[in-house]
């Protein structure tokens, strides 16, 4: 799909959403969708939960994006509301956040990849495998870093962690990502 | 450090060490990744580029990330159709379901969506015309709902002449002489009007009955 405001960075596509633009809304949901979609999916490693979760906070983004300042990156914004969510969601399920592997939902689990082949879809499942094996913060490091390519930062703030120990993490979990991918 | 790096290193002032590559090879695999479903890709700028044809140990670092981003997972594909719907909707009254005072349209019991990158169409928004899936409500509670039901129900009895109703145990049957009012049986009335009046309340269908009796 083809959008006029595709090149128009987020300050531009907020300041129209704010002004009742439709096409801003959409573009904003569009381009924002995935990142964090896969945040809260490597949070909870549950995909309904995280598409619940994404669905909630972006509609809660923008019916609150009158208050927003600005102060913080969009993205960033977007993210804080997600885990706010996430958080209140742990609360009201009362199931503590990190469970042990065998007892953790799976991550998604892809079954059909169209025009891939069969080698494409094993290694699809054998990388999901492996990136379950990951703690939660290294997991989300090496998403939000690798797949949405946030500064550490960015990876910090969304892992309520300092920016040293988001690099830290992300290293961490590409070098056992490695070591198991060798295995 | 291996021939390869320090040659890369050697290779002059705009070659990036590899420290330095390997912190901003992620950066590049997801603007790859991102533009992969769009007609906007680029590559690395020119001097990552020059270093990752210098240096094998970047190189298969590179090429490891790559395979790793082949696993991005990817929203379903009508997530953003609904939340633009929710979003462009005044904001209802606070529900049961809900503590932030709108409901979600839980993602349960969904087909099994192929969820990657590589099978996610970029057809969430178009298909938003195209899905009809209702937004949870209770629009029946509304008095006025249910006034327009009534306003509704009593000009198709108008029209309709010959309207039949009774009850087959649970069910409440409306029936209607199609050939007297052939211009406004049209099949998408029918389908459209069916699941709403099963689910009205018993006041409102007391409401109706009374509204389209001669």
């Amino acid at each position: 799909m083809t959008s006029p405001l595709r090149d128009q960075d987020d300050h531009e596509l907020v300041a129209r959403a704010r002004a009742g633009e439709a096409d801003a809304v959409a573009e904003l949901v569009q381009r924002h969708q995935g990142v964090l979609y896969r945040y809260l999916l490597a949070r909870t490693g549950d995909e309904d939960k995280a598409a619940d979760l994404t669905q909630e906070a972006l509609v809660k983004a923008l019916r609150a994006l009158p208050g927003f300042r600005g102060e913080a990156s969009f993205r960033t914004w977007l993210l804080a509301i997600g885990r706010n969510e996430a958080l209140g969601r742990h609360r009201r399920d009362g199931r503590r956040r990190e469970q042990p592997l065998d007892q953790a939902p799976d991550l998604p689990d892809e079954r059909a990849l169209p025009d891939e082949g069969l080698d494409t879809r094993d290694e699809v499942d054998r990388i999901r495998r492996l990136m379950e094996r990951l703690p939660e913060k290294q997991r989300m490091s090496v998403w939000l870093r690798l797949y949405d390519g946030l500064s550490f930062r960015e990876v910090a703030e969304a892992t309520e962690s300092t920016e040293g120990a988001a690099r830290v993490n992300y290293f961490h979990g590409i070098r056992k990502l490695r070591e198991w991918a060798d295995e | 450090m291996n021939d390869a790096e320090r040659s890369a290193r050697k290779g002059g002032e705009a070659s990036p060490a590899c420290d330095e590559v390997r912190e901003h090879l992620p950066l590049l695999v997801a603007r790859r990744s991102a533009a992969s479903g769009a007609a906007s890709g680029s590559g690395p700028y020119p001097p990552m580029q020059a270093h990752l044809e210098a240096c094998s140990t970047c190189a298969e670092e590179y090429r490891f990330l790559e395979r790793l981003a082949r696993a991005r997972p990817a929203p379903p594909a009508d997530l953003a159709a609904r939340v633009v719907a929710r979003a462009l909707l005044p904001t209802s009254q606070p529900s049961e379901s809900s503590e932030a005072g709108f409901d979600v349209i839980p993602f349960r019991s969904r087909p099994d969506h192929a969820r990657t990158d590589h099978a996610r169409g970029d057809h969430a928004l178009t298909e938003l015309a195209r899905t009809d899936r209702p937004t949870p409500s209770r629009w029946w509670t509304s008095p006025v709902a249910a006034a327009a039901v009534v306003v509704l129900a009593a000009g198709l009895g108008l029209v309709a002449r010959g309207v039949t109703t009774g009850i087959d145990g649970n069910r409440t049957l409306v029936a209607f002489d199609a050939t007297t009012s052939a211009d406004w049986m049209a099949e998408e009335w029918i389908v459209a009007g069916a699941p709403y009046l099963e689910s009205v309340s018993d006041e409102t269908l007391a409401l109706l009955a009374a509204g389209i009796e001669p």
